[in-house]
């Protein structure tokens, strides 16, 4: 399934204003509705106490006349008010015809003078009804007050009015408000759908750009001033990678021109002496010198492919060490065994002052990072030179009676088929690669290597031992 | 014909040397850009094949100093780089072809041939003078239809005033030409090799400039 960031924004915004809406409109309802409850009341209330003034005792005997003007509003099958006369001990006096059969229920009595209000739900329509309670002293004793105790009767006048118009009114207010709410809702659907796109534009641009930023054409960068502020981190980001991409990809092409190349040359000497030596017939003297000729360049060829391998093996991650005790004097000792015949053919003088320490590492790794290390010790040096080993703890120094390294070339040591200017001419049979894989074999388990030298005073190799 | 070969690796180097004296060149090696800048300046050479990468200077730059001091000899350049850029630049910078290694020596052969050839203003690889005929392909010399067979430094004397011919050749010229550094010859040894080759092949080929040196004249 597509996962799709605009509808998903869409959605949930749609879900929020409706809930927004909903809320609203609840709490809208609600306050009209008690506000017209409110005025129902007022005028409930006022009726009460007018319809109170109708109520009349003289001499025990109490009247009760409806004006002819309220008539209308309380008889007759149109008529939309209602009330009941009681005692206020709850003996009905008397019952507006609209009423019919049906009576208002007698809950709680207020106290005299006081109003209570209650809401009766009858198949459907409403009714609003007040509870009047108040008194009324018998108009013959009222004059004769000063003599006599005046007799109270105590009435409560219970007037209704039939809410169907309010609610009307009310649910026409809720369709409107349903309605808006829709329209609204669509409008802001549309909206923020625009507003997505509108804030997905700079991703839009974005992913143009990376998709423009191919193998052929890693220059290509998004423009962090043409994106939002919020996505600039983003651009730089995506550029700071690409950046580093494109230096990968260029060391690498690098790399793969300079091994075709050390790969080439080799490889043409080994096909223009066959095709040389089979030309005409030669002697066996000339044959001899051509095969020799042939083994060294195939040599070279095999030590230059093994290095190359070990590089890339590591440079993929895929060559793994395997981590045990070492003993330095070991380490040092098995590298001169191979060297030594080296040495002595250039009558170089090997001497070691080694105390003796214990250290983590791969006993192949730090062989090979040894005798590459001799090695170029050997080859650079003078004839009848020296070539010593010494170490204060983890500290190991060899150092040379050698050439040197010029100043210039010294950063580049240890660099691929990096050669300084003496060792350019492939006289020395060198890859190019000893101190690239000695420099990454001693990184990879956390040692170092360091190296300085002088122009016709010889070199000093520094390895630190991982500890 | 004079061959400067400028390459590093010395195998490579010094079995070109061997293959290309085979043919009758005389080869000269520089082993770094410096040596091969030094030696195509002061000799003049009649190609030169150049590798790119090399100690000190490299290719691309002597082929530059050349040409700035007016050097014309024709430049082949030995690449070990396939790519595209390195061909487009060599060409650019004023090399007259290049060859990928690893290469044929064939191929490598003729295309020395061809940019002898065209530095002697002859496109066909047979040239005609008089009634001998020389076809540098094969490096085979006929006399009126007939098979004449050559001594290397005979063949190389004569392909070298024919290519000049109308010119006036001096002995020193000549020696340079024909002997590398490493053979120090006396210049009446050419003039021992001049009478071979008038003996095999024609009196009146190649004349004798007093005091000058020798001169194949142009037909008319």
């Amino acid at each position: 399934m597509n996962r799709s960031l605009r509808a998903r924004l869409v959605f949930s915004f749609s879900i929020l204003v409706l809930m927004v809406f909903f809320l609203f409109a609840l709490f809208l309802y609600l306050g009209i509705e008690r506000i017209v409850i409110q005025r129902v009341d007022e005028t409930l209330f006022d009726k009460a106490r007018y319809l109170s003034t109708l109520v009349k005792v003289e001499e025990g005997r109490i009247s009760f006349t409806l004006s002819k003007i309220d008539i209308g509003e309380f008889i007759g099958p149109a008529a939309k008010s209602y009330f009941i006369l009681r005692l206020d001990t709850g003996e009905i006096l008397y019952k507006s015809p609209s009423l019919g059969n049906k009576e208002f229920p007698l809950n709680q009595i207020p106290g005299v003078g006081k109003v209570s209000y209650f809401t009766i739900y009858e198949n459907g329509s409403k009714k609003r009804v007040v509870n009047y309670h108040f008194a009324k002293e018998d108009e013959l004793f009222k004059d004769l007050s000063f003599f006599l105790p005046v007799k109270k009767y105590g009435f409560l006048l219970q007037v209704g009015r039939d809410l169907r118009l309010e609610s009307d009114i009310i649910k026409r207010f809720i369709f409107y408000l349903i309605t808006l709410a829709i329209l609204a809702l669509l409008f802001m659907a549309l909206l923020i759908s625009k507003m997505v796109e509108l804030s997905l534009s700079s991703i839009k641009k974005i992913s143009y750009k990376v998709k423009l930023i191919s193998e052929k054409n890693l220059s290509e960068r998004v423009d962090p001033e043409r994106v939002d502020v919020e996505l600039k981190e983003l651009a730089i980001a995506i550029n700071d990678t690409f950046d580093r991409l494109k230096m990968a990809f260029e060391r690498q092409k690098e790399f793969i021109s300079y091994v075709s190349h050390e790969l080439r040359t080799p490889i043409s000497g080994i096909k223009l002496i066959t095709e040389i030596a089979l030309r005409k017939k030669r002697s066996q003297e000339d044959y001899i010198r051509y095969l020799r000729d042939i083994e060294k360049s195939v040599n070279h060829l095999s030590r230059l492919v093994n290095s190359i391998l070990l590089l890339s093996r590591m440079d993929m991650g895929r060559e793994h060490l395997k981590m045990e005790e070492l003993s330095l004097l070991d380490i040092i000792r098995d590298a001169l065994h191979i060297i030594s015949p080296i040495a002595e053919e250039k009558n170089i003088k090997i001497e070691y002052n080694i105390e003796n320490v214990r250290f983590i590492g791969d006993k192949d790794a730090f062989l090979e990072i040894f005798v590459n290390i001799l090695d170029n010790a050997i080859k650079y040096n003078k004839e009848k030179g020296w070539v010593k080993i010494s170490n204060k703890g983890f500290e190991v120094v060899i150092e040379d009676s050698g050439i040197g390294i010029p100043e210039k070339d010294l950063p580049h040591v240890f660099e691929r088929f990096y050669r300084a200017e003496a060792s350019r001419s492939r006289k020395t049979g060198g890859t190019g690669l000893g101190l690239s894989i000695a420099y990454e074999l001693i990184k990879r388990q956390h040692g170092d290597i360091k190296i300085e030298s002088r122009v016709g005073e010889g070199t000093k190799v520094i390895i630190i031992l991982p500890q | 014909m004079r061959i400067l070969v400028v390459e590093d690796d010395e195998i490579l180097a010094n079995m070109l040397k061997e293959g290309l004296i085979e043919e009758g060149y005389a080869v000269d090696v520089a082993y770094s850009g410096d040596d091969g800048f030094y030696m195509a300046e002061s000799m003049p050479y009649d190609v030169i094949i150049l590798d790119l990468m090399l100690p000190e200077m490299d290719g691309f730059t002597i082929l530059e100093k050349l040409r700035e001091k007016n050097i014309e000899t024709p430049v082949l350049v030995l690449t070990a780089k396939d790519g595209i850029d390195d061909k487009v630049k060599g060409l650019d910078k004023g090399a007259d072809d290049y060859i990928t290694k690893p290469f044929e020596f064939s191929e490598l052969l003729a295309r020395i041939r061809a940019l002898i050839r065209r530095a002697s203003g002859n496109r066909s690889p047979i040239i005609k003078v008089k009634n001998i005929e020389i076809n540098t392909a094969s490096r085979e010399v006929y006399k009126d239809g007939k098979r004449i067979p050559l001594s290397s430094k005979e063949y190389a004397i004569l392909l070298y005033l024919v290519t000049n011919r109308g010119k006036v050749v001096s002995r020193e010229e000549l020696m340079e030409h024909i002997y590398d550094w490493e053979k120090s010859i006396e210049s009446n040894v050419i003039d021992v090799y001049v009478n071979f080759l008038r003996k095999k092949l024609n009196k009146d080929l190649i004349e004798t400039v007093r005091g000058v040196g020798y001169i194949i004249r142009k037909d008319e």
